[in-house]
């Protein structure tokens, strides 16, 4: 169950993302691509969890909301690699990157013991790919 | 007279262990073997200060008799533990349990302090990423949209591993070729399943909670990178050496990937990949084995001693 409203908090978002201006619960629930039906207060309630949590952002309009994304999908990309990259380590917080930072001296000396090793290698089918 | 000693072995392990150890090259040939080192030496260590402790209080041979009783090897000629003889504590025994409490107290609250943000954090981003990632099926992996080259890893909500996720970034799909791209996805994947980040946030509690001593504190930074070439060594298993040295350099090289922070020894894992292959020959990994089978035995052996000499002479069977 929790997936399920996970999968659909995702599928809102996006939504949302691609809308152009602010947008109601209707037009989210039309523009939907379902493979169930769904029913307008589930879209309402998960659409309202989305606000609470700061995702978007909402103004009257008659009786119900008009929404908006609070940042562009690119906006909160951008903090969440912002965050995961610099978390420090000091706390064991990090998640483990795949890399950090090489000199640029240190790189260029890696760069050639890299090419020196390629070339040394026999160019058959074990050998680097796409250098 | 055990005090001293058991504070001894202690001392040797915190204080001069440490420097050897991080500096030894062997280490870098078998890092999940010098991972055990680390562990075996910092819970032997704990686990000896504490007894220290204990026995300014309780004659180890009462602590002994307990342990016996437990295991009903043999019962004792009278029936339970040696009563210790009645007496104050004295100052010794004060300061002993002072010592016992200092240590249980530090360490509850460098777990309270550091597991539990990390807890929320970790959760926070497993929300965000739902979000903001799609699912890649060829690779098993979630991509986030962004330019700069990246690759993490998010462990799994229960010990199971449920939830865990492998995150790369479109920037890195794009930098790499399909080899790379394997390898890299490999390295995240060992670290997943060899459970680094509870390894880590293990080894951070205890830097947290008794960081002047330098075992704590160069375990920690040891762990960090050894995780590292531990996962690295999975990755190649599965592919070529120089692939993934070619993943690393291409993720760590200059602007635009440089969102970085520092301290993944970056450079050290290139040079390592490029090197020749040296494992640690079968007696070596023996000796390591024993040697942190040692480690542990070295407290249950100590508390037990007195009480098994005792007992050698009393147990007829």
């Amino acid at each position: 169950m929790v997936e399920q409203l996970g999968e659909l908090e995702a599928k809102i978002m996006n939504q949302v993302w691609s809308s152009r201006g602010p947008v109601t619960v209707r037009e989210v629930l039309g523009a939907l691509p379902t493979s169930r039906p769904l029913a307008y207060t589930t879209v309402m309630t998960v659409m309202d969890r989305l606000f609470r949590k700061g995702w978007l952002t909402r103004e009257r309009s008659g009786r119900s909301y008009r929404y908006e994304p609070a940042l562009s999908r690119g906006e909160y990309t951008a903090k969440l690699m912002n965050e995961v990259l610099s978390t420090t380590d000091d706390r064991g917080l990090a998640l483990l990157h795949f890399v950090g930072r090489i000199e640029p001296a240190e790189y260029e000396a890696l760069r050639e013991a890299m090419r020196w090793h390629a070339d040394r290698r026999d160019p058959g089918p074990g050998g680097l790919a796409g250098t | 007279m055990s005090v001293a000693l058991l504070l001894g072995y202690a001392g040797l392990l915190a204080y001069v262990l440490p420097r050897r150890l991080a500096a030894a090259p062997w280490t870098s040939r078998a890092p999940r073997l010098a991972l055990g080192v680390w562990l075996a030496a910092t819970v032997s260590t704990l686990a000896v200060a504490l007894l220290a402790g204990t026995v300014t209080m309780i004659p180890l041979h009462t602590v002994g008799d307990t342990m016996i009783m437990l295991v009903r090897w043999c019962d004792p000629a009278d029936g339970s533990p040696t009563a210790p003889a009645p007496e104050l504590p004295g100052v010794l025994g004060v300061l002993g349990a002072a010592s016992i409490a200092a240590i249980i107290a530090r360490m509850s609250f460098a777990a309270v302090v550091i597991l539990l943000p990390r807890r929320r954090l970790q959760r926070r981003h497993r929300n965000q990423l739902r979000l903001l990632t799609r699912f890649d099926p060829r690779l098993g992996v979630f991509i986030l949209d962004h330019p700069c080259a990246g690759a993490f890893c998010l462990p799994g909500v229960r010990l199971s591993g449920a939830g865990q996720q492998v995150v790369l970034t479109a920037g890195a799909l794009q930098a790499l070729s399909t080899a790379e791209l394997d390898a890299v996805v490999a390295h995240e994947r060992a670290h997943l399943r060899g459970r680094h980040h509870l390894i880590v946030a293990t080894f951070a509690v205890g830097a947290r909670a008794f960081g002047p001593v330098p075992l704590f504190r160069t375990a920690y930074a040891e762990t960090r990178r050894l995780v590292e070439l531990a996962a690295d060594d999975h990755a190649t298993r599965r592919g070529n050496p120089l692939t993934v040295a070619h993943a690393v350099l291409r993720l760590a090289g200059p602007p635009p990937s440089a969102l970085g922070m520092a301290g993944t020894a970056a450079a050290e894992r290139v040079a390592r990949l490029l090197g020749p292959y040296e494992p640690l020959g079968r007696r070596a990994a023996l000796l390591g084995g024993l040697a942190v089978a040692a480690l542990l035995a070295v407290p249950l052996v100590a508390a037990a001693l007195p009480t098994l000499t005792h007992l050698g002479l009393h147990c007829s069977r």
